[in-house]
C-alpha cells in the first residue's frame, strides 16, 4: 500500500499553507525542475534561480491548481514559463554578448519541410559525447527543448507538452521531432 | 500513402499514444515506407540517449539549493511594509500623475526660454515710466512752486551751491540766474 501523498494531494495541503507538504514537493521535483531550467536555459546559475523561483510561484499559487490536469502539467508549465521570460527578458544582453546560435532568438522557428533522406544517424550518436550532447542542447529553440526534456525526463505525452507550451498538439509534436532530428543531425556534424 | 512521412507522429506512434484512425495511417505508412521504419529506431535510441545525458547534468547541493529556496520564500512572504508606509504607497498612482504634472508644466515653462534679459536702456525707460506713472498720480500743484533752471548755461561747476539753496533766492535773483517758477 503506498502511503506517499500524489503530488495533487500535497499541493492541497501547500494552498492551506502547509509548510511541511511544501517541503516534501520540494525535494520530489527539485532535481528535475533544475534539470529543466537548466537545460532550457543552457545555464546552471539562471536554472538554479528559476528553479527555485518556481517553487516560490508554487508556494504563492497552489490554490490556482484546479486538478483538471496533472499537477506535473500544471507545475511545468509554470516552469517553463518563467525560462521562457527569463530569456526574453535577457535578449538584449545576449545579442551583445551572443553565446547560442541566432536561431535561439525564435521562440516559433518555421516548420521545417519533411525531410528527403530520414536516415538512421545512430553510429553519430553513439560516438558522441554525453558533454557534446549538452552544448547541442543549446542549440535547440526553446520550445523544442522543452518540448524534448518534457518528453524524454518527464515522460510527457505530446498532449501534455502542448498544454505546458500552449500550443496545439501538432505544434507540441513538431518541436519535439524537429527537437530530436536537429539533435540526431548537429550531433552527426560534429 | 507514401507522398509524405508522418515524421511529427512518428514519437507518439511509439509512445503508444495514437489511437483509431490516425494510428491505422501511421503504422500504414509504416509497412510501405523503406525509411520512416528506420527513422523511428533512430529516434528511439536518441531519446533514450538524450534522457541519460538529461539525468547527467550536474545538480547543485540540494540541502543548499533548499535553504536559499527558504531564504527567498521567506524575503518574499515577510511585509516589505508597514500598514501605515501601504497606505501612503497605495496613494502612489496619485502622487505618480502629480509628479508627471509638474514635470509636463516645467518642461512648458522651460520650453518658453531663458528670461530674456531686459537692456540697461530699457530698464531706464521703465524707471521714467514708472516715476511718471507716480507723478501723474501725485498732486501737481506740489510741483508747481519748484523752482526749475531755465538756463543751465549759467550754472558753473563751481555754483552748486546756488542750486542746493535755489528755494532761498529771491525772485530777482531767480531770474539773474535763470530760474522760473512753475
Amino acid at each position: 500500500m503506498n502511503l506517499e501523498p500524489t503530488d495533487e494531494e500535497l499541493c492541497q495541503r501547500i494552498a492551506a499553507h502547509d509548510n511541511m507538504a511544501f517541503e516534501t514537493l520540494v525535494e520530489r521535483h527539485q532535481a528535475r525542475v533544475f534539470r529543466m531550467a537548466g537545460s532550457i536555459l543552457g545555464n546552471e546559475a539562471d536554472g538554479r534561480d528559476i528553479a527555485q523561483e518556481a517553487f516560490i510561484r508554487l508556494f504563492e499559487s497552489a490554490h490556482r491548481f484546479d486538478g483538471r490536469s496533472r499537477f506535473s502539467t500544471w507545475f511545468y508549465r509554470i516552469v517553463v514559463n518563467l525560462c521562457i521570460d527569463h530569456q526574453r527578458r535577457n535578449r538584449w544582453w545576449r545579442k551583445v554578448l551572443p553565446l547560442s546560435s541566432p536561431r535561439e532568438e525564435s521562440d516559433e522557428p518555421p516548420i521545417d519541410p519533411p525531410s528527403e533522406q530520414p536516415g538512421p544517424e545512430l553510429d553519430a550518436i553513439r560516438s558522441q559525447t554525453a558533454g557534446n550532447l549538452r552544448e547541442v542542447l543549446k542549440q535547440l529553440s526553446p520550445a523544442q527543448r522543452a518540448a524534448v526534456l518534457l518528453h524524454v525526463q518527464e515522460d510527457l505525452s505530446s498532449r501534455e507538452i502542448a498544454a505546458v507550451l500552449k500550443c496545439s498538439e501538432s505544434t507540441a509534436r513538431v518541436h519535439l521531432h524537429r527537437g530530436v532530428t536537429r539533435l540526431m543531425k548537429m550531433l552527426k556534424e560534429t | 500513402m507514401l507522398r509524405r512521412h508522418p515524421e511529427a507522429d512518428l514519437i507518439p506512434w511509439l509512445r503508444g499514444e495514437l489511437a483509431g484512425r490516425e494510428r491505422t495511417r501511421v503504422e500504414a505508412h509504416l509497412q510501405n515506407c523503406g525509411e520512416c521504419p528506420a527513422q523511428a529506431q533512430a529516434l528511439t535510441r536518441a531519446l533514450g540517449l538524450i534522457a541519460r545525458e538529461v539525468a547527467q547534468l550536474p545538480t547543485p547541493e540540494w540541502s543548499a539549493f533548499r535553504s536559499e529556496l527558504r531564504r527567498k520564500l521567506a524575503a518574499r512572504k515577510a511585509p516589505s511594509r508597514l500598514p501605515w508606509q501601504q497606505a501612503i504607497f497605495a496613494w502612489r498612482p496619485l502622487a505618480a500623475a502629480g509628479v508627471a504634472a509638474i514635470a509636463i508644466v516645467s518642461l512648458a515653462i522651460l520650453h518658453r526660454g531663458p528670461h530674456r534679459a531686459v537692456p540697461v536702456t530699457d530698464q531706464l525707460g521703465l524707471e521714467q515710466l514708472a516715476f511718471e506713472d507716480v507723478a501723474s498720480r501725485t498732486d501737481v500743484g506740489l510741483l508747481r512752486d519748484y523752482p526749475m533752471v531755465e538756463r543751465l548755461d549759467l550754472l558753473e561747476n563751481d555754483n552748486y551751491e546756488v542750486i542746493e539753496h535755489l528755494d532761498e533766492l529771491a525772485p530777482s535773483d531767480s531770474k539773474a540766474a535763470g530760474v522760473r517758477h512753475l
